[in-house]
């Protein structure tokens, strides 16, 4: 339907219709109201009334704008909630399209900084939009830990939210500490699957060094985290024994005394006939594995 | 329509001037020149060289533009003269 602008003029009806039609301005919903004159025209002819009617002896005003005219004008005076709301919908469709915090859940809460690693490498992080995340690589990613049993990332609004279940027997028994060595020696290899090591192959190291530190690097952040992992240390044993004869039997009877129950990288020993008997000399290298979180 | 204009026109009648008349509702006029009266009660107007009168309660001219005019309200008469 045509918006139709109401006006009320103070004039004869009869001469008013008049003008409008010698004008060619039709009209609509013509009536009187005491002496005013009171009718409906097109928006776009409201100009041309009011010029007709424009002489000082026509007292002419817009009684009701068109729901049009109105809504225009309400715009413009509510300019300034307008342009609130235009800024309040981009910020909330930004913040829904990009992701500004992310959350690592559940009982495997203290694999964050690892779960936060591995999304980032797939393209998650904050500012950036959550479909730069490869998903299913990063569930699967997540889910390959070896103590993780579920992993659900969901965006919730503008916060990137990862469920993280662990199997609870693991994390009943997760140790918090760093992997500490309980020998000396060369290491030999080290694997560090969470946490940080702290030792290369090739490093030499005393009873009590730490192996694997219990936290991560996370950006220019140092974040706690456990610290799963093995080292294989190389040790050298040396002892003396003393046996009745240089026989077979007494020579293994010798590198048992030592209680070496790990792998034997090299032994040798040396005899030395002494009063009564022989001194066997031994010295065994043996590889040492320490693990720390590992079933 | 088309039998109406048919059976008119032979009669020799002008469907420019023609009234229309829904009792109750309103009433459709063509080649008016001129509102002479008008008041809800009374609407007085010129057609051709004859004035029409409706007379009638609540009457307002719903739509008037170029000679067509419909008037809505409950009208009760309609003279010629």
């Amino acid at each position: 339907m045509t918006e139709l602008t109401r006006i009320s003029i103070v004039s004869t009806a009869e001469s008013a219709i008049k003008k409008l039609q010698k004008a060619q301005i039709p009209v609509y919903n013509c009536k009187k109201e005491g002496a005013n004159f009171i009718f409906c025209v097109k928006d776009k002819d409201i100009k041309k009334v009011f010029a007709i009617f424009a002489k000082p002896c026509y007292n002419i005003c817009i009684e009701s704008a068109s729901r049009k005219n109105r809504f225009l004008k309400n715009l413009v005076l509510r300019a300034g909630l307008i342009v609130g709301a235009i800024i309040f919908v981009v910020v909330a469709f930004i913040s829904d399209y990009y992701v500004l915090k992310i959350e690592v859940n559940g009982s495997g809460g203290y694999l964050e900084s690892i779960v936060r690693e591995i999304v980032t490498e797939e393209g998650a992080g904050e500012w950036k939009p959550f479909s730069a995340l490869d998903k299913p690589v990063a569930c699967g990613r997540i889910l390959s830990l070896p103590q993780v049993t579920f992993c659900n990332i969901q965006k919730r609004g503008s916060v990137l939210v990862i469920d993280v279940e662990v199997d609870e027997a693991y994390t009943e028994s997760a140790a918090r500490e760093p992997l500490v060595s309980d020998v000396s020696g060369t290491v030999k290899n080290i694997v560090a699957i969470c946490g940080t090591a702290a030792v290369i192959p090739g490093d030499t190291v005393s009873r009590g060094d730490v192996l694997i530190y219990a936290d991560m690097q996370v950006g220019e952040n140092r974040v706690e985290s456990i610290a799963v992992g093995y080292a294989e240390i190389e040790c050298l044993r040396t002892g003396e024994y003393l046996a009745p004869d240089d026989s077979e039997e007494s020579i293994k009877e010798a590198y048992a005394s030592l209680f070496i129950e790990e792998e034997i990288i090299s032994a040798s020993h040396k005899l030395s006939h002494v009063d009564g008997g022989v001194r066997i000399e031994l010295s065994v290298t043996y590889l040492h594995r320490i693990s720390i979180n590992l079933t | 329509m088309k039998l109406l204009e048919q059976i008119l026109n032979e009669m020799g009648a002008d469907t420019l001037k023609s009234i229309t008349l829904v009792p109750g509702t309103c009433c459709y006029l063509r080649s008016v020149k001129s509102v002479v009266d008008f008041s809800a009660e009374r609407i007085v107007l010129a057609v051709g060289k004859k004035r029409v009168t409706l007379e009638g309660s609540d009457m307002l001219l719903g739509e008037f533009f170029e000679g067509d005019l419909l008037v809505n309200g409950d009208i009760k008469g309609i003279k010629i003269d």
